[in-house]
């Protein structure tokens, strides 16, 4: 029993029940007729209504779990129903209008916990969409709320004709003030059933909402770890004789780690930084090269920053084929006004005065490729020195001038 | 990386060195690895033992693990803090988070190496800590100098701001150059540079610009300061 109590919709069903069999039972005891035309009108549109709706949900309910506790309603109506008929026949007509107001009521809570617990339900199976989804959109149920719609209507349409009913019989009968009395109690039980109704079905939504969020998040952990962790550790055990292919295994699996619970951008890179860490991760593998890259700040990858990628990536490969063994060093500092991008190594340089013909076509592959977005290189070297690359786009050219 | 390999420890003697970290196998790489050049006269796995192995041992240079159990190496430099018998520490660790770098050198590492570092590049941030230089690697450079650059209200307070020389010798050393090659781009002596280093250290340590104060923060650093 306490756990029925417990069931929002017991509590609603429950409490409508009472207060339509004390509003039936009062209408049984006042004496007074109404119109013959407006009883029989009143019931002919409402029959249809509880015949059409309410016992097929009832019925609907009653074959599932769910809905067992829905059972109550079914006597309630057919009392409701039985006393209609009894009172109809003996020409009681204010009595008519009451009982089918309160069955209209009764009806109309019936509908709107019906939707309530549909919308709670689906809430916590509901798959990962955006806030704004998780918060608007139900599976399998209409996006309008039109039972909670009906009942509401079927609600205002009750009270109009218990008032209409009532009202004019107030004047100094006690039995209609008691009556008045009983349908003040009956509206503040449903205040007090609908709105713990509410804040619950809140609630629970807020308690699936989080519970989804967290399974989310779990979920993409999950699957980053998956397609880079387990891909390398895979590929780490297929070529567990290369000691050197494994190294580099390990270490681009590193820094992409690194990058990851750093909140960098992910490496399919959508933005600039993102793109020079894969760049980097890049040339590490196919050239079998160390490189020690830092990014500050972070742009959008636009068409001048895919270019300067390119020219990054051109220089880190000279680097890698001229100065093999030694320390390679990326720093960028990007943000929305420009980028620079430095590119060093510790090789042995050369005089760019006296380029030889080979290298000619990457040092104009990477001075063309910045021109052409109207952006800077400067290739700076010399014998025993180093080389330094150094990529400059919009107001890092003015800063470098300046300088 | 910062590395310059003309360089060789001042003296003949082999710098001596304390390996504090809680993970036995990685103690015993890092020692065979120094093994050749070092000499490992102790080992430590939590801060309170570390106190007590480098009070004992008096080493040259300490290898101070970031996370440790029972207070983490800031622990052990705290203890050590304005100390005159204070070893040189070199902090290392797997993190190169700016969260976990700047903590450690505010509270007076005088360098900072991640544990996939070379074993040359390694014994160069040793040695050069162990002669007293600031060992900055090109991305705890590029840190600072992002620390330093965010605009800060308070400027006035000479601390809390980079000369733009230092800042210029920073920005060098997150792009890779070592010491002498600084000197030779900007004209002027290593001994300088080192100067102009181990200046951005101290303001490291003692300012109180907003970036770094949170930096510490989130590692506990300011709660047992003030």
């Amino acid at each position: 029993m306490s756990a029925r109590l417990g069931d929002p919709a017991w509590r609603a069903t429950a409490v409508t029940g009472l207060a339509l069999l004390a509003a039936l039972a009062l209408a049984l005891v006042a004496h007074d007729r109404g119109p013959r035309v407006a009883a029989v009108a009143v019931a002919a549109g409402t029959l249809p209504v509880v015949a059409l709706v309410l016992v097929p949900r009832a019925v609907r309910h009653l074959r599932g779990d769910a809905g067992r506790s829905l059972l109550l309603a079914l006597p309630v109506a057919a009392l409701a129903l039985a006393l209609l008929v009894v009172a109809g026949l003996d020409g009681r007509r204010a009595v008519l209008l009451l009982a089918m107001a309160a069955l209209g009521a009764a009806a109309g809570v019936v509908l709107i916990g019906s939707e309530l617990r549909q919308r709670t339900a689906n809430a916590g199976r509901r798959a990962a969409r955006t806030p704004w989804q998780r918060l608007t959109a139900v599976e399998r149920v209409r996006s309008l709320p039109w039972q909670a719609g009906a009942g509401a209507l079927l609600i205002g349409w009750s009270a109009l004709v218990g008032i209409g009913t009532a009202g004019p019989r107030l004047s100094g009968s006690g039995v209609a003030w008691t009556a008045l009395l009983i349908a003040l109690i009956g509206l503040g039980a449903l205040v007090l059933v609908l709105v713990p109704l509410l804040v619950g079905a809140a609630a629970r939504g807020d308690r699936d909402r989080l519970a989804q969020a967290r399974e989310d998040e779990r979920l993409r952990v999950a699957a980053h770890l998956h397609d880079s962790v387990l891909q390398t550790l895979a590929l780490v055990q297929r070529q567990a004789s290369d000691p050197a292919a494994v190294a580099r295994l390990a270490r681009g699996q590193e820094r992409a780690l690194r990058a990851w619970m750093a909140g960098e951008a992910e490496l399919d890179a959508a933005t600039l930084g993102g793109a020079l860490h894969a760049t980097v991760d890049e040339v590490e593998r196919h050239e079998e090269v160390e490189i020690e890259a830092t990014v500050l700040g972070d742009r959008a990858l636009d068409e001048a920053g895919r270019a300067l990628v390119a020219a990054a990536r051109e220089a880190l490969r000279n680097a890698a084929r001229h100065a093999p063994g030694s320390a390679i060093v990326v720093f960028a500092e990007l943000s929305r006004d420009g980028a620079a991008v430095w590119v060093r190594d510790e090789g042995g340089g050369f005089d760019p005065a006296r380029i030889p013909s080979e290298r000619r076509g990457v040092r104009d592959a990477i001075v063309g490729r910045m021109a052409g977005v109207g952006g800077e290189a400067a290739i700076d070297s010399s014998p025993g020195a180093g080389t330094e690359v150094a990529l400059r786009l919009g107001d890092a050219i003015d800063r470098s001038a300046s300088a | 990386m910062t590395g310059d390999s003309g360089r060789r420890p001042s003296g003949a003697r082999r710098p001596t060195v304390v390996i504090v970290d809680d993970h036995q196998l990685f103690r015993a790489g890092v020692r065979a690895e120094l093994a050749a050049a070092c000499e490992v006269v102790g080992e430590a796995a939590a801060p309170a033992e570390a106190i007590a192995v480098i009070a004992a041992a008096a080493p040259d240079v300490v290898l101070l693990d970031v996370h440790l159990p029972d207070g983490g190496g800031l622990a052990v430099l705290e203890a050590f803090r304005g100390r005159a018998d204070a070893p040189a520490f070199l902090a290392l660790s797997v993190s190169d988070a700016a969260e976990d770098v700047v903590p450690m050198v505010r509270a007076g590492a005088r360098g900072y190496v991640t544990k996939t570092i070379e074993t040359p590049a390694l014994l160069d941030a040793i040695a050069r800590v162990r002669d007293g230089e600031p060992y900055l690697s090109p991305r705890l450079a590029a840190f600072v100098l992002q620390a330093f650059s965010a605009p800060e209200e308070r400027a006035d307070d000479e601390l809390d701001q980079l000369t733009p020389r230092e800042r210029e010798v920073l920005h060098h050393l997150a792009r890779g150059y070592p010491y002498k090659r600084i000197a030779q781009r900007l004209g002027i002596s290593p001994r300088t540079v080192e100067t102009h280093v181990g200046s951005v250290l101290r303001k490291l340590q003692l300012s109180s610009r907003h970036e770094l104060s949170h930096w510490a923060a989130t590692r506990g650093l300011l709660g047992r300061e003030e």
